[in-house]
């Protein structure tokens, strides 16, 4: 979880929007995809990733877009191409980068049919490969974190033996681990960590071996290491960290506020509709619990995706749920005022951006396959055909 | 004498024999085995499903972490679930609603499940690999039968 400043984005934005307009009225294409979308479309620059947009991040510099064919691609705020990074035979999965974006980390998934690794990139702020780190095998999970001065990165991964889980800090500029940690019979894990990564919380879901139920497992650190080693009855995965208390999410549909030390800071608050809890992510405050279901009927087959959002009060502010043939990847914009939702494959309909207060949902135009609002109810957007584009909608 | 005996020794192996069945017919009605169950076709209209819960892993390996059977639309409930996933077996019935659930299931589960249906049950497995056609190991499953 990174807390950007959402004042640099909104210079960038104005930036794009004002260059967008102006290449706007010197174009004499249309753009077809402003008249079928809610989600108007600013600008559009058309990259040359020639494959599907994977993941987009935006800093006070421009975007960072990454594609299914593993290249990455720098874009100024005035939409030029800045540099250029290839990684063949692997699909970019997500990036992360510090608001000046002098530091990025990248986590590299093999494409279709190869048994590497899954790869966390660190690249400086020219696009120069600093150092990289391979998970344990195929088929595992990583995560990455870089704190906002990048003389850090946190690395979570999923060790070569089986729900073993390896926790590492490590120095931004050369890849030296500073100091790690293992967790043993994680299913499943999730990180929350403040900018700094002076506050960082893993939450895992551990497997018991009689085969009674999978009970939880809350381990923080600071800078310096392990702080403490807090188990749970019921597995929970940190979603917000502040500097007296962890948020939890159950997996029992609870959300308590816990201190540092493990005990509950008031009443547990029911998730309502977002019980089982997939994935956790905090901007400015605001907390969002996505779960996702599969279910399999004698016919067909189906996903479910429900997301809800908490505001600074713990209140339920917004809870949506979205059933279709694939899952959605749910984000948060900067400021926490939206939530955006887009399919995971191509061509699997459409993807939505739902302003919290209203609930109202905001079709995104069709093709988009990777998005981030950036708060001031603007949106970065790229697509299965390669294009990046900005645009925004009503709050 | 010798007669007098031998009625007394048959008829102590006649009580433990009666004895016996008797605790063997108990047992067996307790744990619902006094009659062979027979699975049965789902009533018309009635549906059987599951649905797994499951956490997405940031790079595309997700883990199942509950599992909830259900029959909807139809009166029959289930009888008998069992669920087992890999090496651990763990379930959890609740006979007013026929739900079904376990929280042992958090085992690494890609995208890929495969569903076969026949006479009365269901059996769904999650496969490792990207797709149930090119699964080549099952890491799980859930089976639920139907009961008269």
């Amino acid at each position: 979880m990174q807390v950007t400043t959402s004042v640099a984005r909104l210079h960038l934005l104005l930036a794009i929007v004002l260059v967008g307009a102006l290449s706007a009225g010197c174009s004499t294409g249309v753009d077809n995809r402003s008249t079928t979308s809610n989600v108007e479309v600013d600008a559009r620059w058309q990259t040359h990733i020639d494959s599907t947009v994977t993941a987009v991040a935006v800093g006070s510099e421009g975007v960072l877009v990454g594609g299914s064919n593993g290249r990455l691609e720098m874009l100024s705020s005035a939409g030029r191409s800045v540099w250029v990074v290839e990684n063949p035979g692997r699909s970019v999965v997500f990036i992360r980068t510090t608001e000046s974006m002098d530091c990025s980390v990248v986590a590299l998934v093999p494409a279709d049919g190869s048994t590497l690794a899954p790869r966390v990139l660190v690249l400086g702020s020219d696009g120069r490969r600093l150092w990289y780190a391979d998970a344990g095998g195929p088929k595992r999970n990583v995560d990455a974190y870089v704190s906002q001065d990048a003389s850090r990165v946190l690395l979570v991964q999923d060790a070569e033996k089986d729900g073993q889980v390896t926790v590492s800090l490590r120095d931004g500029a050369n890849g030296r681990e500073l100091w790690h940690d293992s967790i043993s019979d994680a299913a499943a894990w999730k990180v929350a960590a403040s900018s700094s990564l002076q506050r960082i919380a893993v939450g895992a879901v551990v497997v018991s071996r009689d085969g009674l139920p999978p009970s939880g497992e809350l381990r923080t650190y600071s800078l310096e290491g392990l702080v403490d080693e807090l188990p749970l009855e019921s597995p929970s995965f940190p979603a917000l960290i502040n500097s007296t208390s962890i948020v939890l999410a159950a997996l029992d549909g609870r959300l308590e506020e816990c201190a540092w030390s493990g005990g509950p800071i008031g009443p547990a608050m029911s998730l309502c509709s977002a019980t089982y809890p997939s994935a956790v992510d905090a901007r400015a405050g605001y907390i969002m619990v996505t779960s996702y279901a599969r279910t399999v009927e004698e016919t067909a087959t189906s996903e479910m995706t429900r997301v809800s959002v908490f505001d600074p009060a713990r209140k339920l502010v917004l809870s949506k749920e979205r059933s279709s043939a694939v899952a959605f990847t749910t984000s948060l914009a900067a400021d926490g005022s939206a939530v955006v939702m887009v399919p995971d494959s191509a061509g699997a309909g459409r993807g939505v951006v739902i302003p919290v207060g209203t609930g109202r949902e905001y079709p995104l135009p069709s093709g988009v396959t990777a998005a981030e609002a950036i708060g001031g109810a603007a949106i970065v957007m790229g697509a299965s055909d390669g294009s990046v584009s900005t645009g925004h909608y009503s709050q | 004498m010798l007669l007098h005996k031998g009625k007394s020794r048959s008829s102590t192996v006649l009580f433990v024999a009666v004895l016996a069945v008797a605790i063997l017919a108990g047992v067996g009605t307790a744990y619902g085995l006094s009659k062979s169950p027979t699975p049965v076709v789902c009533s018309e209209g009635s549906r059987l499903g599951m649905t797994m819960y499951y956490t997405k892993g940031s790079t595309g390996v997700d883990t199942i972490t509950q599992v909830v059977a259900a029959q909807t639309g139809g009166a029959k409930k289930y009888r008998r679930l069992r669920c087992k996933v890999g090496d651990a077996d763990g379930y959890k019935y609740d006979n007013s609603t026929g739900i079904i659930s376990t929280t042992a299931m958090s085992k690494t589960w890609s995208p890929g499940t495969k569903v076969s249906h026949g006479n009365g049950f269901v059996v769904v497995y999650a496969y490792t690999g990207t797709s149930s056609t090119s699964a080549t190991t099952l890491i799980g499953g859930i089976e639920a039968h139907t009961y008269p």
